[in-house]
């Protein structure tokens, strides 16, 4: 008989998603834990029916501290307030999940009945600590030492049997990028003998002193016992960094990264998933040709299918966007990248890990914020997520773009360098950019402030990134999207669908302008009018929830002509337009961004925050814009 | 002569230092994970965005630490 629960558990970096995903192959469950963000993520080992559950990357699981977690505020807190030293540190929360799973206190998730501690044979003299640690919990745990195939490569030395015995624990050599070894680890879980440690071994408490919680520095023991031999450093990681990390080559190559990832983002992904939405909702016009009219193709198609489109078209963004940080992650350029942005992030109560997530909001905001998983700062990661959505998403830009065409003259500025158009669309990225900027700012030092200024991140040798892992990861984030944020998604279009069709009059639907959709616009329209603005702007802008793309074809329709921007013209101005320029550029309008920062947070407390904020900052600036554009035009 | 004791972000590019002690600070568990324990061997291996941030490297692992962080660590020059 195999154990049913197994926890696999070790430091950050060592490989130990790579061997999750090889021992479940893609029989996983993704979710978070409860109360926090941190990802939580379930497989059946393959050909058993043990489950396998991933744990946080912890360089600590010493129980020194009494804290829990307060769902209720997302956060967590330690008893008595002194001594929380552990619970502080960047890692707290990753580490507080480990113990408390570790001691089957997780609700819903059952005590693991063995351990896999993953290790690195090459920093191995490092997480001896951590290895002594995991098993004075006194569970059967088997010692899985990865990436033994780099140990050799770089003239390092390991006794697996000295260390066994050494540690009481049994020890298995492998390497997850060759899959070689993972023999004993199947062994190991079919075995399901009893603990292996015994009361002789030197076994270390759990109830450390805080100050030497973790440190290494004591461990140095398997070396000075001549049954471990660090490798070499490696040269090339060495060599790539005096390029990577110089004062002017590093910024220089920092600065190509950035321009790849943006021209993927823009080049590629935007265009791709155009593409797909173009041929999703030719797709749809096709098979509406077999339909009845009238009730059942409007909803089949106007409601469900354009929801299915409106999920789907996020994906090929999604996917792009996910392989490259990935392969950035994997490769080990991505903390440099962090330490090159990390002093103007900083400037703004930003990381450097921040910078990429916030590079991608231009495309999108959705995949933008699922990105900042990267984020190991709980505080910085919800501040990227709250400014996200302010960044210019290309959603925004057929409104931008008609309106400037429209009401803006096309004549040259700044010596003929640039058009005046040009600067328009400019200033609405900057318009976003600089708000995005100003509300990190406020959050640093209100909602979410942060005392210390600390940052310190290790930098990994660089290594090639595993195809095998990163399919595994995008499939894990496509599932993630379309289970958790697309039923969101369908059913707000759905619901949309109903308000701007219903009541239905004599069989049949009724004309936007006097549906429900219609009739919300009425009673928002005092509200319009102090910005300038008319109710069919108002339907257009509740018709944006769903998807931003679509205010100019809704105008369209209600002004009933395909010429929008000389509709405009004659019924808000130039002031009015402008109006709407800096509401649209501000105002948190897009649902499928809503239902990412729920998944996110795992809490509507944010995403409600969130679209408030948006909302007053948005109408109010735009009320500005309205007032100084009447003085000066 | 009495070793000086001097922050870790006094050290000059290419000097050798052992961690002498840490203030009290919420990451100083995270920092020790890192290797920059009392008694650790540590150098200075360049300084990044005009010294707004430090590569160190301890425990033959390079580690990047904002200026606000490495002053924390008081080090010892090691001769």
């Amino acid at each position: 008989m195999s154990f049913h629960t197994v926890a696999i558990i070790g430091p950050p970096n060592v490989g130990k998603s790579s061997l999750f995903n090889r021992l479940t192959g893609l029989r996983q469950k993704v979710g978070n834990y409860s109360g926090v963000t941190v990802e939580q993520r379930a497989g059946q080992i393959k050909g058993t029916r043990t489950t396998l559950l991933d744990l946080p990357g912890v360089w600590s699981v010493a129980a020194n501290t009494t804290s829990h977690f307060n769902a209720t505020d997302n956060a967590y807190e330690a008893e008595g307030g002194g001594t929380a030293v552990a619970v502080q540190t960047i890692t707290s929360e990753d580490q507080l999940i480990a113990v408390r799973a570790l001691r089957g206190e997780i609700e819903g998730q059952p005590k693991p009945e063995a351990v896999l501690l993953i290790l690195d044979a090459t920093q191995l003299h490092r997480q001896m600590a951590l290895a002594k640690e995991v098993i004075s919990y006194k569970l059967p745990t088997l010692v899985v030492v990865n990436m033994v195939d780099l140990l050799v490569q770089r003239q390092g030395y390991l006794d697996p049997l000295s260390l066994a015995k050494s540690l009481g624990a049994p020890v298995a050599m492998v390497s997850a990028s060759n899959g070689s070894g993972l023999e004993a680890i199947q062994r190991f879980l079919g075995a399901k003998t009893p603990a292996t440690q015994t009361s002789v071994l030197p076994v270390m408490q759990p109830h450390l002193e805080p100050r030497h919680a973790g440190c290494p520095r004591s461990q140095s023991e398997i070396e000075n016992n001549g049954l471990y031999r660090r490798p070499l450093p490696s040269s090339w990681s060495r060599r790539i960094d005096q390029i990577a990390l110089h004062p002017v080559f590093g910024p220089g190559l920092f600065l190509i990264v950035t321009l790849a990832v943006f021209q993927t983002v823009f080049r590629v992904a935007a265009p791709a998933s155009d593409l797909f939405q173009d041929l999703l909702t030719r797709l749809g016009d096709g098979l509406g040709q077999f339909l009845p009219g009238g009730f059942v193709q409007s909803l089949l198609i106007g409601g469900l299918w354009a929801g299915v489109v409106s999920v789907l078209t996020y994906l090929p963004q999604i996917l792009l966007l996910f392989l490259v940080i990935a392969l950035l992650e994997d490769s080990g350029y991505m903390a440099r990248a962090a330490v090159i942005a990390d002093r103007s992030m900083h400037r703004f109560g930003l990381s450097g890990r921040s910078f990429l997530p916030l590079l991608s909001a231009y495309a999108c905001a959705v995949p933008a914020i699922m990105a900042t998983r990267t984020i190991s700062s709980r505080r910085d990661r919800l501040t990227t997520i709250l400014v996200a959505p302010f960044m210019t998403c290309s959603a925004r830009l057929p409104l931008y773009t008609m309106i400037i065409a429209a009401f803006i003259p096309d004549r040259p500025v700044i010596g003929g360098f640039l058009g005046l158009r040009a600067c328009a669309m400019l200033g609405l990225y900057a318009i976003g950019m600089i708000a995005a900027l100003v509300t990190s700012r406020l959050l640093h030092f209100s909602l979410l402030r942060k005392d210390d200024s600390t940052f310190a991140i290790e930098l990994p040798e660089y290594r090639l990134p595993l195809w095998r892992s990163l399919g595994v990861n995008l499939l894990d984030r496509a599932r993630i999207f379309l289970k958790q944020v697309g039923t969101v998604i369908l059913v707000t279009s759905l619901a949309v669908w109903i308000l701007a069709n219903f009541p239905i009059h004599h069989g049949q639907l009724s004309p936007i302008g006097q549906s429900y959709l219609g009739g919300i616009s009425n009673a928002i329209e005092p509200a319009l009018k102090p910005l300038g603005l008319d109710r069919n702007v108002g339907v257009a802008l509740l018709t944006a929830f769903v998807a931003r793309e679509t205010v100019v074809s809704t105008l369209g329709t209600l002004y009933q002509t395909p010429l929008v921007g000389e509709a405009l013209q004659h019924s808000i101005g130039t002031a009015g337009a402008l109006s709407l320029l800096v509401f649209f550029a501000l105002a948190m309008q897009c649902t499928s961004t809503l239902a990412t920062v729920k998944r996110e947070t795992n809490s509507w407390r944010w995403p409600i925050f969130q679209f408030v904020y948006m909302s007053v900052i948005a109408y109010s600036a735009a009320w500005i814009t309205y007032r100084i554009a009447l003085m000066l035009i | 002569m009495e070793p000086q004791t001097i922050p870790l972000t006094q050290l000059s590019p290419g000097a050798h230092a052992l961690v002498l002690d840490m203030q009290e600070n919420p990451q100083v568990c995270y920092l020790k994970c890192l290797g920059f324990c009392p008694g650790a061997h540590v150098e200075l291996v360049r300084r990044v965005s005009r010294g707004a941030l430090s590569i160190y490297r301890v425990d033959d692992a390079d580690v990047a630490l904002r200026k606000e962080t490495a002053a924390l660590i008081s080090v010892v020059l090691e001769r």
